[in-house]
């Protein structure tokens, strides 16, 4: 039972440790929340401790945790009576395989072109918020301002990344 | 086209999920720890189950082996103490109380037994086989105690007694009267029938131990039948032998 138990706990920790980042991220992108992605996280790890056992098709263990994952998102908007559509071929199947997708890495390097030419300090508030994941409350805190001032910044900066990769 | 174009969401998606930032280490602790002991839980609970399961066969191995694999192991004793009484008339309960050696025993319990004519029988020189009390087949208890002893290693024999009304009692134009000794009492009855039968190879009998005949001797006293069966190789002299030895 414990040489069992401990091959389990391995197998596990080991898919943890490769896709808990990608989960949080994925969650994070459609919550904006830290809490709520951790929870996320957590849920989905917890549910594929349930089915593990039931779970053959190895090679496909990263789509299988993101279809978990959009499940609890699912579930958490349910409960929330949010009403969210999620693209889920986007979702699922430019995650489904280890290498980015072209595309994505395409349209994320224009982005980063584009937050180049941002005055410094929108390109703070978009990096901070979107590429460090840090809440309102922290931005605040770094860069010295109120949260609502950084709510503002963040807008403005989103319409202008907008306008400009929307540019023919 | 205006439905091609990029929104704000799915700049902060894109953003977001090439970022490099995660989950903080202590959240990942926080959450593989919940997961690991969520993991041993469950192995747990298989691990009891398993157990239980295991424990239950064994069981129920257990109980085959003794009730249809396992032949009495006959006890090596100098004397067996048979005490039949009544414990209650009114419901007709009774005991019966088989002592070996004098610090071992075995109880059999009935409701509808109801004699005093073998308190207390004594029975010398024989090994006891078993002691079993019969049920009927709806499963209820029948009101009949059946003893079965060993004499010399491997001869069986069997003390039955069932309750039975004088006017029931059936006495075949062939029996024998026979009077028997029991605790210095005479007791007289009618020898039945001996009679050599066929037995079945898969039968009790068969089980434990007899061959190819098997003989009777019943008594009919005090509103008590009791008969003495042998499975094995007793003549009918032995039989008036046992008998005689029931004192």
């Amino acid at each position: 039972m414990n040489n069992l138990l401990i091959n389990k706990k391995k197998e596990i920790e080991n898919i943890f440790r490769e896709y808990a980042d990608d989960i949080y991220r994925f969650a994070y992108s459609k919550t904006l929340d830290s809490t709520i992605s951790e929870e996320i996280v957590s849920d989905t790890f917890n549910t594929l401790v349930d089915v593990y056992e039931n779970y053959t098709d190895q090679g496909k263990i990263k789509s299988f945790l993101f279809g978990i994952a959009l499940n609890k998102l699912r579930q958490y908007w349910s409960n929330k009576k949010i009403k969210k559509v999620i693209e889920f071929d986007e979702d699922i199947h430019s995650l489904e395989v280890n290498t980015p997708s072209l595309k994505r890495n395409r349209l994320f390097n224009k982005l980063i072109k584009i937050l180049d030419t941002l005055p410094d300090k929108y390109k703070l508030v978009v990096k901070l918020r979107f590429l460090e994941l840090k809440s309102i409350k922290e931005v605040a805190n770094t860069i010295g301002t109120t949260q609502s001032n950084v709510t503002t910044i963040q807008n403005r900066a989103l319409k202008k990344i907008r306008e400009k990769v929307n540019e023919k | 086209m205006k439905s091609k174009e990029i929104n704000e969401n799915k700049i902060i998606e894109v953003l977001v999920k090439n970022s490099s930032a995660g989950l903080d280490e202590t959240s990942k602790k926080k959450i593989l720890n919940n997961i690991n002991i969520k993991l041993r839980n469950k192995y747990m609970k298989k691990y009891i189950f398993g157990s239980v399961s295991l424990l239950t066969l064994v069981f129920v191995g257990l109980f085959v082996f003794n009730t249809y694999l396992n032949k009495p192991e006959p006890i090596v004793i100098n004397e067996v103490v048979a005490q039949l009484k009544t414990q209650d008339t009114s419901t007709g309960d009774a005991s019966m109380k088989i002592a070996v050696d004098d610090h071992s025993s075995f109880n059999a319990a009935q409701n509808v037994l109801s004699f005093d004519v073998l308190v207390p029988t004594t029975v010398k020189g024989g090994q006891l086989a078993q002691v079993q009390t019969a049920r009927t087949f709806d499963g209820s208890k029948s009101d009949s105690i059946y003893t079965t002893f060993a004499v010399d290693g491997d001869m069986y024999f069997q003390l039955n007694e069932m309750k039975t009304d004088p006017e029931n009692v059936y006495v075949p134009e062939d029996s024998t009267k026979v009077t028997l000794m029991i605790n210095g009492k005479e007791l007289e009855g009618y020898y039945v029938k001996f009679q050599e039968t066929d037995i079945d190879p898969n039968s009790e009998m068969a089980l434990y131990g007899g061959t190819s005949s098997k003989s009777e001797l019943s008594f009919y006293a005090n509103g008590v039948q009791f008969s003495i069966y042998e499975f094995g190789k007793l003549t009918q002299n032995d039989l008036v032998s046992i008998a005689n030895s029931l004192k």
